[in-house]
């Protein structure tokens, strides 16, 4: 299947099945899982080809020769980077959504929403990324308005207001960039092409600002997280936000590295505002998903320090805390989904003993909460140790107060450990059975092992991530 | 002598120490304050865009009754501004 079979046929097949098959829909968690798998198969491939410099070409399309629209696609690591961690996070999302109710529209979603994806990360002509940016929106819309919680249809419109309002901003930078330098190819355009760099970095980074997401354009997120089904909320943290962290990469640090070092302060002090803020709300909640989200965001705005740095090895330890991070808290969403539909509540309060009652379940939590707040031996540890030197190397020694992130994480991870999967059996937890369908286990044991051997063996990873920004020049 | 005997009874006072820090600071003063500003300010503020494009909407909909005395009107004054910015052009 060629690269623009694999952006279009899963829309096509979503249309499809929509149409057909929807008598058998329990056969689309199948459908979906192949294609994925086949995904990730591509994905794997692209390393072999890569050149060792510069991007692998995959064809163009759509050549209409009045406008530049063509539909380039085209990879380098970084994107094949993120086109893996993608199908790796699709594959474990579609086993987490084995025993879903309404599967048959659920999946086509699903598949939509995949092709979407994979054409952000591989398109690089401006116009033609936008409207897979924009793409990827409309699936998750009903995925969080159907399947999810009681305000769905709330959460739903302000992620699709919010983040769309944004992308206009996105738009804008489009197309002043291509009034400024003739060219809608990201891989082509430089600084220099550039009559009014400073007002395309703010457009560009304000507008990715809000998907990624940094203070204070994060109030969607929580909301978001909270009404989405569990799996979905997966795909949240672990695709979409990860996105607008490539998007800032690709065309913010890397497109127009002399405004952004010129403004790396606001990055960094957005970052560092976000992290604690983020943490601190952690603290507080008592909703535990929404607990989770805000975690979620702590570990974004160490995400920015790490970009803030624009060097290497900042933007080497962005992307693994980027992946570590997805790792992480997807099984941290996971189980706060079947503890809600288990107990019938989001509060800790009616959590408390479940480890008396599901010890397997109750020791991937701990295991993934020990990453998020960065212990030895997990994948939180090596991202956010890496995160901490590299802001250190850049910006000196008053960068370890990265380091209280850390601490912020033990505070509010150890005390949900001793709310929920500790303390006194509540009421809720004595009545219910906390029996998983036994896919939906192995989607978590498949995480836990990620966060285990990637924390041990984090050269597994770094081997991919260091030359994925060697062929970028920064300043 | 006394007061040494309570100071190493309690253990230096660091498990009281770490519990108010934690209990008062942290908690009590910096979380609290800080969700109270993400509901009150930051949240308040992205639904008050809401409030503000309902009340325009309002205010607009007493615009446009799809009268047609007001259809015309409308017409009117957009020609007169039209009729106002050519013979300002033509002028300079």
């Amino acid at each position: 299947m060629s690269a623009i079979e694999i952006i279009f046929m899963p829309m096509v097949l979503a249309l499809v099945l929509s149409f057909f098959l929807r008598s058998k829909a329990y056969i689309n968690k199948y459908i979906s899982l192949f294609l994925f798998i086949y995904m990730l198969g591509f994905s794997v491939s692209l390393f072999k080809k890569l050149p060792d410099e510069g991007y692998l070409q995959l064809g163009s399309f759509l050549d209409v020769s009045r406008f530049d629209f063509v539909l380039t696609l085209q990879v380098d690591l970084l994107s094949t980077i993120m086109l893996t961690l993608t199908a790796v996070l699709l594959i474990l999302v579609t086993l987490s959504s084995w025993s879903m109710p309404k599967q048959g529209m659920y999946f086509n979603l699903l598949i939509a929403f995949s092709g979407s994806i994979f054409g952000v990360f591989m398109s690089t002509n401006f116009l033609w990324f936008f409207i897979f940016w924009e793409l990827t929106l409309v699936p998750m819309y009903f995925l969080i308005g159907i399947w999810g919680a009681q305000k769905r249809v709330y959460a739903a419109v302000k992620f699709f207001l919010y983040t769309h309002l944004a992308s206009m901003l996105i738009l804008l930078a489009f197309f002043l960039i291509y009034k400024e330098s003739g060219v809608f190819d990201m891989s082509l355009v430089k600084e220099s092409m550039l009559m009014s760099p400073v007002l395309i970095w703010w457009l560009l980074f304000l507008g990715f600002a809000v998907k990624m997401p940094i203070f204070p354009f994060h109030t969607w997120l929580p909301d978001a997280h909270v009404q989405a089904p569990a799996p979905i909320s997966v795909l949240l943290a672990g695709v979409l936000l990860k996105m607008g962290a490539y998007a800032m990469i690709r065309m913010v640090i890397v497109m127009l590295p002399e405004t952004s070092q010129q403004y790396a302060w606001v990055v960094l002090i957005l970052g560092l505002i976000s992290m604690f803020y983020a943490g601190f709300m952690a603290i507080y909640e008592t909703h535990l998903k929404k607990m989770v989200a805000y975690s979620s965001i702590s570990h974004m705005g160490l995400v920015v320090i790490a970009l803030s740095t624009m060097s290497y090895s900042g933007l080497s330890a962005a992307l693994y805390e980027m992946i570590g991070h997805a790792f992480i808290i997807a099984p941290l969403f996971l189980i706060a989904g079947f503890l809600h539909q288990k107990t019938g509540s989001w509060y800790m309060k009616d959590m408390g003993g479940i480890m008396q009652k599901a010890p397997y379940i109750s020791a991937i939590f701990i295991l993934a909460g020990l990453g998020a707040l960065g212990l030895p031996s997990t994948m939180g540890f090596i991202g956010e140790l890496s995160i901490l030197i590299s802001s250190i190397q850049n910006f000196g020694l008053w960068m370890a107060l990265v380091a209280l992130s850390s601490m912020l994480g033990a505070g509010y991870m150890i005390w949900t450990f001793r709310r929920v999967i500790y303390g006194e059996m509540s009421a809720s937890v004595k009545k219910s059975n906390f029996i998983m369908h036994p896919i939906e286990f192995l989607a978590l044991v498949i995480f836990a092992f990620f966060i285990i051997v990637f924390g041990l063996f984090p050269n597994l990873l770094f081997e991919y991530i260091n030359p994925a920004f060697s062929q970028f020049e920064l300043l | 002598m006394r007061s040494l005997h309570t100071v190493l009874f309690n253990g230096y006072y660091i498990e009281f120490f770490i519990h108010y820090f934690t209990k008062n600071i942290i908690f009590n003063s910096l979380s609290r304050t800080i969700n109270w500003m993400d509901i009150h300010i930051i949240d308040a503020a992205v639904n008050a865009t809401v409030n503000i494009s309902f009340s325009l909407n309002k205010l607009l909909r007493k615009t446009d009754r799809g009268l047609m005395s007001d259809n015309s009107g409308a017409m009117l004054i957009g020609v007169v501004i039209l009729l106002f910015i050519i013979l300002i052009e033509g002028i300079a």
